[in-house]
């Protein structure tokens, strides 16, 4: 599903973000991206989405050669592919259902498909009865699942996850955990690179971690740090 | 259907985006309508001065005066040929009694001052009289026929005639460049108005782009509020177009009863159509550039 290979990313202004990483992904795994703030997970994350070109190295996400996208190829690849972020990044102008309904919007999916999908995937996320509010109005946890709803509503091959549970409570974060992997039973491959070491450690996932750059660490059921915990 | 209700969609999101920045949209709104304004009194201007010369084209005549002795078959020779051309509407034949009469009737108040120029003897030429529509081929003519030894004197009365053409050329010239001057400032002011808009959304652009929005999706919106820009300004500046033609139109008719200047409906509604459809050039040529150059997804 994902396949990373010797993978290294410079900056211009000289950081060594990433080092010759490898890193395979099989379908339907869920998987702890962990390390300290500036390991790399951040960027290992806006390559995977190609927001950003790795400076060496190849990197295959559902069949796709991520480097070799081309302009046209890039949204459809980005339909497979979905995200969800820190900070949500919900259209605060519109209503929790259209911000759902954008994901389909953009795809260019029926109007039947869309009034189908919509509510079937708030019930998912447990926010039918938000529908018709403004995300601004919502909690954090309620706007990061209206974020997971937006982002699931395509049934996507993989879902990247950015700190989700960063901005939120204790008790947020668990549900928006095991909604994760509730997802991830359904069939998509979740990737979330976190600081979090609760959750980490008590999903009992496979753990990445990074460090300076380089993977340090690839657990079938890891803890957020081995050893130290 | 759904192609529609997704222009219908896109079109809302467009007017929402301009009265978000309602300021900017309304300063927009006035630069292109004024802009139009002065196209459509230009356009306007140009059309009452061609219908002008149209009318006075009609009425231009070139009077070839022949010579004493000439022979009738050459000179009925010469008509015939003349009136062969399709650009010649008419050929009269004046004698020289008929010139007398009309000379006498010119100046039925004063015929004293015509007695020493006479005396008894009837001193005038026979004439053709030649008409046409085309004065560029009147000027051709009286110079190709100036060698024949039928002609004594040509006269033609193009001085009005070419100064009215001049103005007219003067008149496209000067609006030309304006028109020109002032869409390049509408082009200018929509783009601007368009990257502000682009810069004030630009949040919400890369949520979408990571999304998958394709390049299009994503333009649409801003193209649409430009040709909405273009669209308002051409509507305003129509109405003011249309009321201020009607308005000089009746103060024409009562000054200058005689000059055919006719209100025209057809016209007016060619004239609409013409600045719609310049507003709309104009709204989303600007959007387009400005969203190819500040919008990089």
């Amino acid at each position: 599903m994902i396949f990373l290979h010797d993978v290294s990313k410079i900056y211009a202004n000289g950081i060594h973000a990433l080092k010759d990483v490898n890193l395979e992904i099989g379908p339907q795994e869920f998987v702890f991206l962990v390390g300290v703030s500036g390991a790399g997970k951040s960027t290992l994350v806006r390559l995977l989405i190609r927001e950003e070109l790795p400076s060496s190295g190849q990197i295959i996400v559902a069949g796709h050669n991520v480097l070799q996208l081309s302009k046209r190829h890039l949204p459809l690849y980005r339909r497979k592919v979905s995200m969800i972020f820190q900070d949500f990044r919900l259209l605060p102008n519109k209503t929790v259902a259209e911000n759902v309904a954008m994901a389909l919007r953009v795809a260019n999916r029926s109007r039947n498909e869309i009034e189908r999908l919509v509510p079937e995937t708030l019930a998912l996320v447990g926010l039918t009865q938000f529908a018709d509010t403004f995300p601004l109005t919502l909690s954090g946890g309620e706007q990061q699942r209206v974020a997971i709803a937006r982002a699931v509503i395509r049934n996507p091959e993989v879902l990247i996850a950015d700190e989700p549970t960063g901005n939120l409570d204790p008790v947020s974060s668990a549900e928006i955990v095991d909604l994760l992997v509730r997802i991830n039973g359904l069939g998509t491959t979740v990737i979330m690179a976190t600081h979090d070491k609760e959750m980490v450690n008590r999903a009992r996932r496979r753990v990445v971690e990074l460090v300076r750059g380089e993977v340090a660490r690839d657990e079938l059921r890891g803890m957020y740090q081995y050893g130290r915990t | 259907m759904a192609g529609l209700s997704y222009l219908a969609a896109m079109s809302g999101g467009a007017v929402v985006n301009a009265w978000r920045h309602r300021t900017m949209s309304v300063i927009t709104v006035l630069i292109v309508s004024l802009m139009m304004t002065t196209l459509g009194m230009f356009l306007i201007v140009e059309s009452a001065l061609s219908v002008m010369i149209a009318t006075m084209e009609e009425r231009v005549n070139l009077i070839i005066d022949l010579v004493d002795d000439a022979p009738p078959a050459d000179v009925l020779a010469l008509r015939e040929e003349l009136l062969s051309d399709d650009r010649i509407i008419s050929v009269g034949y004046i004698t020289p009694e008929e010139a007398l009469e009309r000379l006498r009737e010119h100046f039925k108040d004063e015929p004293e001052l015509l007695q020493p120029l006479i005396g008894n003897r009837n001193p005038l030429p026979a004439s053709l009289e030649v008409r046409s529509d085309d004065p560029n081929y009147l000027l051709s003519l009286s110079r190709s026929l100036a060698t024949s030894p039928l002609v004594k004197e040509i006269t033609l009365p193009k001085d009005v005639l070419e100064n009215l053409i001049r103005i007219v050329q003067v008149v496209r010239i000067v609006g030309y460049t304006l028109g020109a001057g002032l869409a390049l400032v509408a082009l200018f002011v929509i783009g601007s108005t368009i990257r502000l808009t682009v810069y004030a959304r630009r949040g919400e652009i890369e949520v979408l782009r990571l999304m998958g929005a394709s390049d299009h999706f994503i333009r649409w919106p801003f193209l649409l509020e430009g040709v909405f820009f273009g669209l308002v300004g051409a509507l305003f500046s129509s109405f003011v177009v249309g009321v201020t033609y009607i308005w000089v139109h009746e103060l024409l008719q009562q000054l200058i009863s005689f000059l055919p200047v006719s209100l025209d409906a057809t016209y007016l509604i060619r004239l609409f159509l013409i600045l719609t459809l310049f507003g709309i050039v104009i709204g989303g040529l600007g959007s387009y550039l400005s969203v190819r150059r500040f919008l990089t997804i």
